[in-house]
């Protein structure tokens, strides 16, 4: 076992994480991300890249079934362990790494997984009701080469990331439309219907039309949001937003955040909307002065906020990539119940929660935002892109961050 | 030799890929054997010491069937599943008219006495070609080019759906314009 | 000296351990830089890249649902031969793998490749965000396209000649890179775009879960992440003789320099990653093809007066 235990413990070094995090849990959150961090590990962008599924918090319920669909997406090796506490992420971290070292648990694991049941509309598949054999041909399905080491499996969906219609087993699909081709109208490949193509689209051209679900686990987005848009091509038409269910009991009451984490949590803020800008450098040195906030260090942390304003404020690319981008107008953010210092461009709202991050570290502000119904950014995405709807959510900030404890 | 086995091996692709486009069931495979049997014959004519024609061919093919697929995807809203389909009309005249030509340009590359070679092949190749094909002409076939791209450019134009009297307004003054996303420029 | 001595097929594997080799320094310089923007520890990032090799070989491959498997994985794995074809006509020094009397125009052939290729990748997959990340990298295709192709022609102008070894031959003391700095830095523009790199990443950013590989894992995703980086290290070596003068310098042999030109430029180009936002494509359109384009043609206009008054 020595190569291969030694090659596993190389492996193991450069794990990628997927965090499933409930809402409302910020502090144990930063916790998992600083822990990861410091272990050399990364966060996962999407589930094909992730080894450890990590539930932060009360995952049950709704969250619980995206969880357990996630965990389906994981190719193997993987490990999935949860942290309730932030003490607990240590513990379920060096719980991660035994499970991927144990070479005969994940043999099992990969043995295990066939192709998973497709249920609802077949689509023309015939599925032998007594067929327990996971190698055979279900269909459409295909296996690869069925030996331990590249067992595929099917990816059913992506978890809630990009989610087909509701009712099939969340199959997405690119856009497609029947054009002028003589071919069988009601075509559903391997049970997907086609999309269909329709003509109220913001630049007036016919492009198809696709559900898809954002969140509630995707990276740099409030945990727990769940938007569900109509894409026109990519430009969002229609748009509804959530907090997903995280099932009846909700569990302790968290503790009052106190004003570090305020501060932190102000600082995370300029972390995601400076790793969705672009500029990953500019986020990790945001999020070494959450770090540095969230360690009481406040001296050190206004510093870094400090310096990370002038390098904001000096950067020309950034200011010409986010300037008049997702413009909330004066008069809709008041029509719309918005505070008036979010009206304006990406850009002024990055400069607003530098500030208030800068603010909140030296303690000379106590203000509190008050948090904004999600009907509200429902409206706001409408004729975006992908890009710069995900900025706006970015750089609304505080009124959905985890300071809200508005889901069901 | 080697020549002669390469010739073959890229000959026959070229005419399988051929094939094979009139037989997959999805069109973003049929674009791309297209390509293939493109690149195949663009790969022959480097055979034939014609370096630069060969290169450009593969080229310009490359390019050509990755925006065609493009297109097959905008148009004819394909995914990625294979869907039984026929992509063929009037296959029965084609196929007449394609074993006809096949048949007269195979038999004449066949059977035509042609001239042996009189001298040795010029030192460059490339430019005794483009001297031959275009000779006193090169000065209009190389203004040709702008031309021709300035022609689709307005063409495009004028067929966009929005024109500058809605982005800056009816006196032309409206400044930003109005665009539904913005561009880099700030124009 | 003009022209490159072609050598037998037989040192290609001597390029692809090359080409391997710079790789790993790219991804170990790459990673050098995010730890200490990170403020972790560097000492670990050296060898960060074969853990992180480790682990996609031993991870599975993902499938998705009625994805075009053939296409799929061809996108992916594609690259790497693109970049490996590439590097067949760049010059190490005074030796060549292959003596193409039209070396620009092969490697322009297989930089269009890549817009085959990640556009494969993500239709391929049959899902929502490497769809949108394949459609962005068209966006950005574009814009860099017809300005790099511009910038590709300004050194054969100056040299009269496509043959890259004569190109690199006929740059004498002043290197091209002094008097047709536009086109250097349009080219390297390209090459950025090309490798989806720095400011041009639109098409993998985390927006969209990772776009382009959000559904690559294991050694599909080895293949891209790895094509990305030799797409990069073969445009840099690329530019060596065309821009850079080829293996020209005092002291050291000619593939010595070669491979020192190429080391620095790689090294530039990994750290524009840490200046340059990634910028978004709908804002880079507008500038490819209204201030590259233009300024990509003056530079041609300017070369190709030079050349035919010093003829």
């Amino acid at each position: 076992m020595g190569l291969t235990g030694f090659l596993a413990r190389r492996a193991v070094r450069a794990t990628r994480v997927l965090v499933v995090a409930a809402p409302d849990t910020f502090a144990i959150r930063v916790a998992a991300e600083r822990k990861i961090a410091a272990r050399g590990w990364r966060l996962a962008s999407s589930p094909a890249d992730a080894d450890v599924l990590l539930q932060v918090g009360r995952v049950f319920g709704e969250l619980g079934e995206v969880a357990g669909r996630l965990w389906d997406a994981l190719p193997g090796p993987r490990a999935r362990v949860a942290a309730e506490v932030a003490g607990a992420v240590p513990a379920a971290l060096d719980e991660a790494v035994a499970l991927l070292l144990d070479a005969a648990l994940q043999a099992d694991d990969a043995a295990s997984r066939g192709a998973p049941d497709v249920g609802g509309d077949d689509g023309g598949m015939d599925m032998d009701e007594d067929s327990g054999d996971d190698a055979m041909d279900h269909g459409s399905m295909d296996h690869e080469d069925t030996d331990d080491e590249d067992m595929d499996h099917e990816d059913m969906d992506h978890g809630d990331m990009d989610h087909g219609d509701m009712d099939h087993e969340g199959m997405d699909h690119s856009g497609m439309d029947h054009g002028g081709m003589d071919m069988d109208m009601d075509m559903s490949p391997d049970g997907i219907p086609l999309a269909e193509g329709s003509e109220d689209d913001r630049d007036g051209l016919e492009m198809d039309v696709l559900p898809v679900r954002l969140g509630p686990v995707l990276p740099d987005w409030p945990a727990g949001l769940v938007l569900d848009v109509t894409l026109h091509g990519d430009v969002i038409m229609d748009a509804s937003a959530r907090w997903i269910g995280t099932g009846d009991d909700p569990g302790p009451e968290p503790p009052e955040p106190d004003e570090f984490e305020e501060a932190g949590r102000a600082c995370d803020e300029v972390v995601t909307l400076l790793s969705l800008g672009g500029w990953p450098d500019g986020a990790a040195r945001a999020r070494a002065a959450r770090d540095a906030v969230l360690d009481a260090r406040r001296l050190d942390a206004f510093q870094m906020v400090g310096d990370l304003r002038h390098r904001i404020m000096r950067s020309g690319m950034l200011r010409w990539s986010l300037r008049r981008t997702a413009v909330i107008d004066p008069e809709r953010a008041a029509r719309l119940g918005l505070p008036p210092d979010f009206a304006g461009d990406c850009y002024d709202r990055l400069l607003a929660l530098v500030d208030r991050a800068l603010s909140l570290v030296e303690r000379t502000d106590g203000v509190h935002v008050s948090p904004v119904g999600l009907d509200v950014l429902g409206h706001l995405v409408l004729g975006l892109d992908l890009a710069a709807a995900r900025l706006l959510v970015a750089s609304l900030g505080a009124p959905l961050g985890e300071g809200v404890r508005q889901h069901a | 030799m080697l020549v002669d086995i390469v010739f073959w091996v890229l000959a026959l692709l070229a005419v399988a890929t051929a094939v094979l486009v009139f037989v997959v069931d999805s069109m973003a495979r049929a674009t791309y054997a297209l390509a293939l049997s493109f690149v195949a014959v663009g790969l022959i004519v480097l055979l034939l010491n014609q370096n630069y024609a060969g290169v450009i061919t593969v080229l310009m093919m490359l390019m050509e069937m990755a925006i065609m697929a493009v297109y097959m995807v905008m148009f004819m809203g394909m995914n990625p599943a294979l869907m039984p389909m026929s992509m063929v009309h009037s296959n029965r005249v084609a196929i007449a008219v394609a074993a006809v030509t096949f048949v007269l340009l195979g038999g004449g590359a066949l059977l035509v006495d042609w001239p042996t070679r009189r001298g040795a092949p010029p030192a460059d190749l490339t430019a005794a070609l483009g001297q031959a094909l275009m000779g006193p002409q090169m000065l209009v076939m190389i203004a040709f080019s702008p031309v021709m791209v300035a022609t689709i450019i307005g063409g495009v134009v004028l067929a966009s759906h929005r024109s500058r009297y809605d982005r800056f307004g009816d006196d032309l003054d409206r400044r930003p314009p109005r665009d539904p996303a913005r561009g880099g420029v700030g124009r | 000296m003009s022209g490159a001595v072609a050598v037998s097929a037989w040192w290609t594997p001597l390029a692809v351990v090359l080409l391997g080799l710079f790789v790993w320094a790219a991804a170990a310089l790459d990673g050098v830089l995010t730890a200490r923007a990170g403020g972790t520890h560097r000492g670990a990032a050296l060898v960060r890249p074969v853990d992180a090799t480790v682990r996609l070989l031993r991870q599975r491959r993902v499938v998705t649902l009625s994805s075009d498997r053939p296409l799929w994985r061809i996108g992916g794995a594609g690259l790497l031969v693109a970049a490996l074809l590439m590097l067949a006509v760049t010059p190490l020094g005074h030796w060549t793998l292959s003596d193409l009397d039209v070396g620009v125009v092969w490697f322009n052939a297989m930089d269009v490749a890549v817009w085959a290729l990640v556009w494969l990748t993500g239709w391929g997959a049959n899902s929502v965000h490497p769809l949108v990340g394949g459609y962005r990298f068209l966006a950005l295709a574009l814009g860099y396209e017809l300005p790099l192709m511009f910038a590709l022609t300004a050194p054969p102008i100056a040299a009269h000649s496509l043959d890259v070894g004569v190109i690199a031959g006929a740059q004498g003391t002043v290197w091209n890179v002094v008097w047709m700095p536009v086109a250097f830095v349009v080219y390297c523009v390209g090459v950025l775009a090309f490798s989806v790199w720095g400011p041009f990443a639109a098409p993998i950013e985390p927006d969209i879960a990772g776009g382009v590989r959000a559904d690559l894992s294991g050694v599909d995703r080895l293949l891209f992440e790895g094509g990305r980086l030799a797409l990069l290290v073969a445009g840099a070596a690329f530019a060596v003789p065309m821009f850079l003068g080829g293996g020209s310098g005092p002291l050291l042999p000619a593939w010595a320099w070669t491979l020192v030109k190429t080391a620095a430029l790689v090294a530039v180009l990994v750290w524009l990653r840490r200046r340059l936002p990634v910028l978004r494509p709908d804002l880079l359109l507008e500038v490819g093809w209204l201030v590259l384009l233009p300024a990509a043609l003056l530079q041609d206009l300017l070369v190709a007066v030079v050349a035919v008054w010093v003829r």
